[in-house]
């Protein structure tokens, strides 16, 4: 199947568990929206999913197109084609996105296959521009004092230019004026295809208004409790999570 | 002559022995007398040098028998000369050191009066003093300045060989020159022992720039005992790239004689497998108005190691002293370790004096990030390694020497 279809996935970290029997399906040419209070597990399914090595994963499995995820690689899972877009990006000091972005691009090229310089820099400055990234950041170093708006476009930037077949969006939003969330919402949807699966997790309806889900899942205390429509997000954005809390204490 | 058979500190070395310094003298009976009678001095000078130490402050946290001469038993017989690279140039002398000894001996006049960093390895320059053959001459005259970097590459021996050569640049008042030094192997598959010693001298306004790079193969050793002399506003700038070597010991005293000299001296090394390298400094300050910046970087695979030991040491005289003195070691392994020992020693009292160091793992969130964008591991590290050096690798001036640094530190990778 074409899709990220995870089944009765638990992990935990430092021995409490966070995820717990989550299943999810991602099928690619949707756009997916996760919503769900602080601490319920959005960021640790997202690096779950990355293959972070802090994570144990007890149960489950998780599939990208049939391949099983669970025990690649963080690299390996990447260069199959997931994206995650960082709740908090990393700085990575003397190593300037130009170079970073040109290396991540270089890792997916056959054996004795370069990256050609002139078509990288031309896309790259195409992509900068779009997402109105000042062609100065090339040279500066990976997220290294970048405000939280600044470090956000560079995520989208890097998915943009490395064209995953599934992108996972952590909280992209937050830190972004308004002004950047129209634009950095126009990168994401100028990526979405039928080729491609796109999930947001997010605390606000207001970016669904802009990247507009086919689905919206609820997570809570490490599962999916509810899925639905983008009306669902409206309805959260209403009325707040406990009237979902009472329905699951009432199940 | 001594009469002991062999001298009982380096029972293993034939070279060591009496009979075969009397050899090695007949070999180079050409050279002037004063030559000879210097090598004859450093002989003895060896001979009586007192008995290693179990507990030298100068060989704290060293593995010292590793870089023994014991090691290596023979001296090298044909070793590779070293390769001068650059055409002649108006006003400056650039020669291997046989060669001036043969065509300008006066210009070598002052050698036995060169001092070594005196840093702990007295036997290996005595040894150097002894039995060096090969190296460079440099010399420019007043006020030449030549934007074109002067290159000179040196190679460590084959089969198990010991190789002494003495390196003298020297720069007249006024001129400007960049040099870029190798040092390889002759061969890839067995090692040598190569010993360098190096005498820089910077007169009034002179200023040097240097970039060295060693990258003699994992089999061997390599010593480099450098003492640097820096006249009124002279500059020298180093950037040192220690990529090769199983074990590597470096001295480096820097003399901040004249009145508003400046040293700057970067360090890079690169560790993998079981690579030891053992790095002594000394920024000596004994005139006024002196800068000094030292900075060395480490980054540290597998089981690699790197001790450092550093002192800023400023004379009462040497008032308005700028001097700074930073160790800064990654280790990218959990089995890597760094040792670090800074110094000050301030007898002045209008100074501006700093000395640190920092030791850190790599940042596992950070390889993470890498990691995630579809990067192998090993370039991945390749970048944070690089990223860790970039501050240093930025002062390399050109485009084209940034680059050979990057490079030679990214072949280190594959
Ligand atoms: N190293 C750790 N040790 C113990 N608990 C941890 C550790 N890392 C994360 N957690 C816990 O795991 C839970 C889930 O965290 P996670 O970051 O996945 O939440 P989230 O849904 O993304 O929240 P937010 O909306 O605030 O971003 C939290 O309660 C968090 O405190
Ligand atoms: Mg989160």
């Amino acid at each position: 199947m074409n899709s990220i279809q995870i089944d009765n996935l638990s992990a935990k970290i430092d021995g409490n568990n966070i995820l717990n029997n989550l299943n999810f399906t991602l099928p690619k040419g949707e756009v997916h929206a996760i919503m769900g209070p602080n601490g319920s597990g959005k960021s640790t399914l997202s690096k779950v999913l990355s293959g972070h090595p802090d994570y144990d994963v007890t149960n489950g499995s998780a599939k990208m197109d049939d391949v099983e995820l669970l025990g690649l690689s963080p690299d390996e899972i990447a260069r199959l084609g997931l994206f995650l877009a960082f709740q908090y990006p990393i700085e990575v000091p003397g190593v300037s996105i130009a170079n970073f972005i040109r290396a991540a691009l270089q890792a997916r090229m056959e054996e004795g296959q370069n990256v050609k310089a002139v078509d990288y820099y031309k896309e790259l400055y195409v992509k900068m521009d779009e997402l109105g990234i000042d062609k100065s950041f090339t040279s500066r170093s990976m997220n290294e004092g970048f405000s939280g708006g600044e470090k956000k476009r560079c995520e989208i930037l890097q998915m943009s230019m490395l064209n995953p077949k599934y992108c996972i969006l952590d909280e992209t939003d937050s830190g972004l004026d308004i002004d950047a969330l129209r634009v950095v919402s126009e990168g994401v949807n100028r990526m979405k295809n039928s080729e491609r699966g796109i999930l947001v997790i997010t605390h606000y309806q207001r970016l669904l208004d802009y990247i507009v889900p086919d689905k919206v899942h609820v997570m809570w205390d490490g599962q999916i409790v509810r899925s639905g429509t983008k009306e669902l997000a409206l309805e959260l954005e209403e009325r707040g999570y406990d009237w979902i809390k009472e329905e699951i204490a009432a199940a | 002559m001594v009469s002991t058979p062999s001298h009982s500190k380096h029972m293993d070395s034939q070279f060591l022995t009496p009979d075969f310094f009397e050899s090695f003298s007949a070999k180079r009976s050409w050279e002037p007398g004063w030559l000879a009678d210097f090598r004859k001095d450093s002989w003895d000078k060896f001979l009586s040098l007192p008995i290693k130490k179990n507990k030298d402050e100068r060989w704290r946290f060293s593995p010292r028998a590793r870089l023994g001469f014991s090691n290596f038993d023979q001296l090298a017989e044909s070793p590779k000369p070293s390769i001068l690279n650059g055409q002649k140039i108006e006003g400056i002398l650039f020669d291997t050191l046989d060669q001036t000894i043969l065509n300008a001996p006066s210009s070598l006049l002052d050698l036995p009066n060169m001092q070594g960093p005196n840093l702990g390895a007295d036997d290996t320059f005595l040894l150097g003093c002894c039995f060096s053959e090969l190296g460079v001459f440099l010399k420019t005259e007043k006020g030449i300045i030549e934007k074109k970097p002067l290159k000179h590459c040196h190679f460590a021996p084959k089969n198990n060989q010991s190789l002494f050569q003495t390196n003298i640049i020297s720069l007249e008042p006024f001129s400007e020159l960049t040099i870029i030094e190798i040092f390889e192997s002759e061969v890839m598959d067995t090692g040598g022992t190569l010993s360098n010693l190096s005498h820089i001298k910077l007169a009034e306004g002179a200023k040097l720039n240097r970039i060295l790079i060693q990258k003699v193969n994992q089999l061997s050793t390599f010593n480099h005992l450098e003492s640097i002399q820096l006249g009124r506003n002279s500059e020298f700038t180093n950037i040192s790239l220690q990529l090769g070597g199983a074990q590597s010991r470096s001295e480096s005293k820097g003399v901040i004689a004249g009145e508003g000299a400046s040293f700057n001296n970067f360090s890079l090394s690169l560790g993998n497998g079981e690579q030891l390298f053992d790095q002594r400094t000394v920024q000596h300050h004994i005139s006024p108005h002196g800068k000094s910046n030292l900075l060395y970087k480490n980054a540290l695979l597998d089981e690699s190691k790197s001790i450092f030991s550093g002192l800023i040491k400023v004379d009462p005289i040497a008032q308005n002293t700028d001097a700074y003195q930073t160790n800064r070691n990654l280790l990218l392994s959990a089995n890597a370790e760094a040792d670090s020992l800074p110094g000050l020693e301030i007898l002045a009292n209008e100074v501006k004096c700093s000395h640190g160091a920092t030791t850190s793992k790599i940042d596992n969130q950070e390889l993470f990030y890498l990691l995630s964008r579809g990067i192998h591991r090993n370039v991945a590290e390749k970048l944070i390694v690089l990223g860790f050096f970039d501050e240093i690798i930025r002062e390399a001036g050109t485009q084209e020497t940034i680059e050979l640094l990057r490079d030679e530190i990214s072949h280190h990778f594959n």
